[in-house]
């Protein structure tokens, strides 16, 4: 008899522009990926300056399955708002066991330096600094 | 060093797939142009010469994203790339400059 589990694994990023890796198995009970939801979990920490607004995109993600042989594409990746509510995204990739789940979260969101005299130098580096999330829906065993 | 062609082949029969076609192919790119577009549908593409690039420069896919560090980078690195691909140089290229990029093709078998 199948049941439903969740898995979720979480990335910080660097840097705008560089790709944040992920590498991952999913438990042996694991059988088949029926949903995937891809989201920003925790604020932008120890940033200075303005903030992406609410729902802006901030980059996108790319996951496969089973040692890069399932590829299931690319999804982007929103600045989520705290009380929003999300749908999983219907897949249905069949796990094969003890593989590995791959993929990379890259960023694309700038974070705007304020100018000079507004409490942050102008021009300073701002590291974005999110952690995002990967949930996934599966049926196991 | 790792042998690319042998490397290739075990990457596709671990995931289960077999090569239709296989071929090494160069990009010549050059410097007046700061974003190039290759489109490796259904293709892909192992770079085999990632350090001959500036220091700086993005190759977007749909499948990896890898930003060049020129020299510092072990010679044997090799990338994989699918789908659109976008190879940005940065700003420092000066128009005129040209680069080589060696890209190993592969077509799977559908």
């Amino acid at each position: 008899m199948s049941r439903i589990t969740f898995h979720n694994v979480r990335i910080k990023t660097v840097a705008t522009g560089v790709p944040a890796f992920f590498e991952f198995v999913l438990p042996a009970h694991v059988r088949k990926v029926v949903g995937i939801l891809a989201l920003h979990t925790i604020g932008m920490e120890n940033t200075i300056g303005l903030l992406p607004a609410s729902n802006a995109r901030l980059g996108w993600m790319h996951i496969e399955f089973n040692n890069r042989g399932a590829s299931l594409g690319n999804f982007d990746v929103y600045r989520n708002e705290e009380d929003a509510t999300y749908d999983y995204q219907e897949t249905s990739v069949e796990v094969d066991k003890g593989k590995l789940v791959t993929g990379f979260y890259y960023h694309e969101a700038e974070v705007v330096s304020l100018p000079a005299g507004i409490g942050v130098l102008a021009g300073s580096f701002v590291t974005p600094g999110i952690i995002f999330s990967v949930y996934l829906k599966c049926e196991s065993e | 060093m790792i042998e690319v062609p042998g490397y290739v082949h075990r990457q596709f029969t671990q995931r289960g797939e077999t090569i239709d076609f296989e071929v090494v192919q160069n990009y010549r790119i050059v410097g007046d142009q700061h974003t190039y577009l290759i489109n490796a549908a259904n293709k892909n593409l192992f770079i085999l010469n990632l350090t001959a690039l500036p220091v700086g420069t993005k190759i977007i896919s749909d499948s990896n994203v890898t930003v060049t560090e020129g020299p510092n980078v072990p010679l044997d690195r090799i990338e994989e790339y699918s789908g659109i691909i976008h190879i940005i140089l940065p700003g420092s290229v000066a128009a005129g400059d040209v680069f080589n990029v060696l890209f190993y093709k592969v077509i799977p078998k559908r």
